[in-house]
């Protein structure tokens, strides 16, 4: 995980959504602020403007759609906005986008793809202030390629190191062997099975000399990290 | 069936309709004809032999004997065993006639003479084959009435398709628009352009009727899509419980297995979501591009891995990289999310196995088949966590864009079969 963690503003209306999704962030060691309502979430992202702005689409008062333009209007800089919303349909995306989102979430989600995407938002949006992620004792930076577990530093070729940053960004989702292949090796992947030999390599390097494996294969068609502290 | 060729049945039939009236009265009216003439020549040698016979009488009272008759062609018999062409015998067999075809085209007719007195009964024959005037004229008269009546058929014919295409023109053009309507789009304020006639009252209706229906559909649509939306909200609060629930270590056995059932039916109370908004969208894409299966279904099988947690189930995929479908993305993984989380909740402990077979999926569980019922919404299995609607839903969805779809038992297992192409597509 990055260090320092980022702050994140939830604007939710439901109040027990709001609790679990506190206790979550907390878990993560993320510190997270609430509002429940679209004016006063815009007051606060626009006095203390978050890292990521997590945005409900329904909203009492004012509806995440406004929110998000008034916010695109009168704030002084670019906040990362992640939409949650019930509705799925693309023309409903799109809107959304329009409107200034730079992501998009589809209720109902998981927990571990709602931190994933707030990691990833906060990243991409604080270029240059930090290129280490840090999951457990693993650590990687990004411009160096160097990957360390505990300190020990881990001998990757370089397949097998994108494979772990593939992994370390989609953190603490699961991502599937086609979605690996394609990060990997884009549109035009080797033929057979490329991963079995590289996840093979990968696999000995992270995980044989520690005591928790971190690499965890899901019934054979999925791969996630899973922190070991 | 085309509604032109519909649009043509009605039109031969009362083409046909026209032109077998228009026979029927050539050829009754021909008969007339026919029978006139022959009444008209029978009644002018009847007149005849009926002078002669005057005349005869007259003689034969006078005298006593009868004289040469004053026709050429009218003999006088005293015997009918003199009658030539054996006319004798056939009198005896029908004493009434009194015309009689004779050989070699001659004709014969009959006229008795019963003098007053005890005198016996005498016959004047007329030989008239000389005299007909029908005979000769009867290949003319047939080639005449003939021609005439073939041309009074075909102008029948001709008026018939003109009144009918008068006819069924509106009517066709109200087919039509009824059979190019999509259910995306359908016709509007077309009634005005019709007559005022039946055509017009059947228009007038069918557009009243279209109204009704659209604002229907529209109204369950929407219902259908706000209902699945306000589910959403609370289903994702369920999940973040059950996830932070489920990541504890201290919770005791019972508990943890009630989780599990929350978990489940969630997930389940997930997917029929997703599935009612999938049918609930208007968008039939007859021209879905073709998509890769196996990235789309290993993202099925990992987000519905949580239901197989405590269970000793390994999960084979045999999917070639190359397996394509022609579905909308979306719609296969509505449809997937259902079939495999299905394997994955109803199914006992063993091998699921995913693999391609002639032209589709196969998911083989371990399950037994729940039968034709799970197909009936809220009729539920016993491991079934949720209300029975899953399958229906999704076989409904499955029809909506032309996905054959079956289940098939297979000793304890169930395999499910679903096309990767619309049927009907080559």
């Amino acid at each position: 995980m990055d260090t320092p963690a980022p702050r994140i503003l939830v604007i939710e209306d439901n109040p027990v959504l709001r609790a679990n999704l506190d206790a979550m962030f907390l878990e993560h060691g993320i510190h997270a602020d609430f509002a429940a309502d679209g004016l006063s979430g815009l007051q606060a992202a626009l006095s203390e403007p978050p890292d990521v702005l997590v945005l409900d689409l329904g909203l009492p008062g004012l509806d995440g759609l406004r929110v998000c333009e008034r916010l695109r209007a009168e704030a002084d800089r670019h906040v990362p906005v992640l939409m949650l919303t019930a509705r799925d349909a693309l023309d409903d995306k799109l809107l959304g986008f329009r409107s200034g989102a730079d992501d998009y979430l589809v209720k109902p989600f998981a927990a571990a793809e709602l931190l994933a995407r707030c990691l990833a938002l906060s990243q991409r949006h604080r270029a240059g202030t930090t290129h280490v992620l840090r999951i457990g004792s693993l650590s990687i930076d990004r411009r160096s390629g160097v990957a360390q577990r505990a300190g020990r530093p881990l001998d990757l070729q370089q397949t097998a190191q994108r494979l772990l940053l593939a992994l370390a960004e989609a953190w603490p989702r699961t991502l599937t062997r086609s979605e690996l292949v394609e990060r990997v090796w884009g549109e035009s992947p080797p033929e057979s099975d490329p991963l079995r030999t590289h996840l093979y390599l990968l696999r000995r390097t992270l995980d044989r000399p520690a005591d928790t494996p971190m690499l965890k294969t899901v019934h054979g068609v999925g791969f996630r990290l899973e922190a070991d502290t | 069936m085309s509604a032109a060729s519909r649009r043509h049945r009605l039109r031969d039939r009362l083409m046909l309709a026209f032109s077998g009236f228009a026979l029927l009265v050539a050829l009754l009216y021909g008969f007339y004809v026919v029978l006139f003439v022959y009444l008209v020549e029978d009644a002018v040698f009847q007149g005849l032999l009926e002078d002669e016979a005057a005349a005869q009488l007259a003689h034969h009272a006078e005298t006593g004997a009868w004289t040469t008759p004053a026709l050429r062609f009218v003999t006088l018999h005293v015997d009918p065993a003199t009658f030539p062409d054996a006319l004798g015998a056939r009198l005896t067999e029908s004493p009434w006639r009194r015309e009689f075809p004779g050989e070699a085209g001659r004709h014969y007719h009959l006229r008795v003479l019963e003098p007053a007195g005890s005198a016996a009964p005498t016959w004047l024959l007329a030989e008239v084959s000389q005299h007909l005037v029908v005979r000769p004229m009867r290949g003319g008269i047939a080639q005449w009435l003939g021609w005439s009546g073939l041309a009074v058929t075909l102008l029948a014919l001709l008026l018939g398709a003109w009144l009918a295409r008068r006819m069924t023109a509106p009517l066709s053009r109200l087919a039509a628009l009824v059979e190019d309507a999509e259910p995306t789009h359908l016709p509007t304020r077309f009634a005005e352009e019709f007559p005022d006639d039946e055509v017009g009252t059947l228009a007038r209706g069918l557009e009243r009727l279209i109204e009704r229906v659209e604002a229907f559909v529209e109204r369950e649509r929407e219902f259908t899509r706000d209902a699945s939306h306000e589910l959403r909200t609370p289903l994702t609060v369920i999940r973040s419980a059950c996830e932070r629930l489920g990541a504890r270590t201290d919770l005791p056995g019972e508990a943890q297995r009630q989780l599990q059932h929350v978990c489940r039916s969630a997930q389940q109370l997930e997917r029929t979501v997703a599935t009612l908004l999938a049918l609930a969208r208007e968008d039939v894409d007859t021209s879905a591009p073709e998509i890769a299966v196996l990235p789309v279904l290993e993202r099925v099988i990992v987000d519905q891995a949580p239901l197989l947690e405590g269970r000793d189930v390994s999960i084979r995929v045999e999917v070639p990289h190359a397996t394509q479908a022609r579905l909308p993305a979306p719609v296969l993984h509505t449809v997937l999310s259902n079939l495999v989380g299905n394997a994955f909740a109803h199914g006992g402990s063993g091998d699921v196995v995913i693999d391609v077979d002639a032209g589709g999926l196969r998911i083989a569980n371990p399950g037994a088949w729940p039968g034709e019922m799970a197909f009936r919404p809220f009729v539920k299995s016993e491991a079934s966590a949720g209300v029975g609607l899953g399958l229906a839903i999704v076989r409904r969805l499955c029809a909506r864009h032309r996905i054959a779809l079956r289940f098939e038992s297979e000793g304890l297992a169930t395999i499910v079969h679903l096309a990767l192409a619309p049927s009907g597509d080559a």
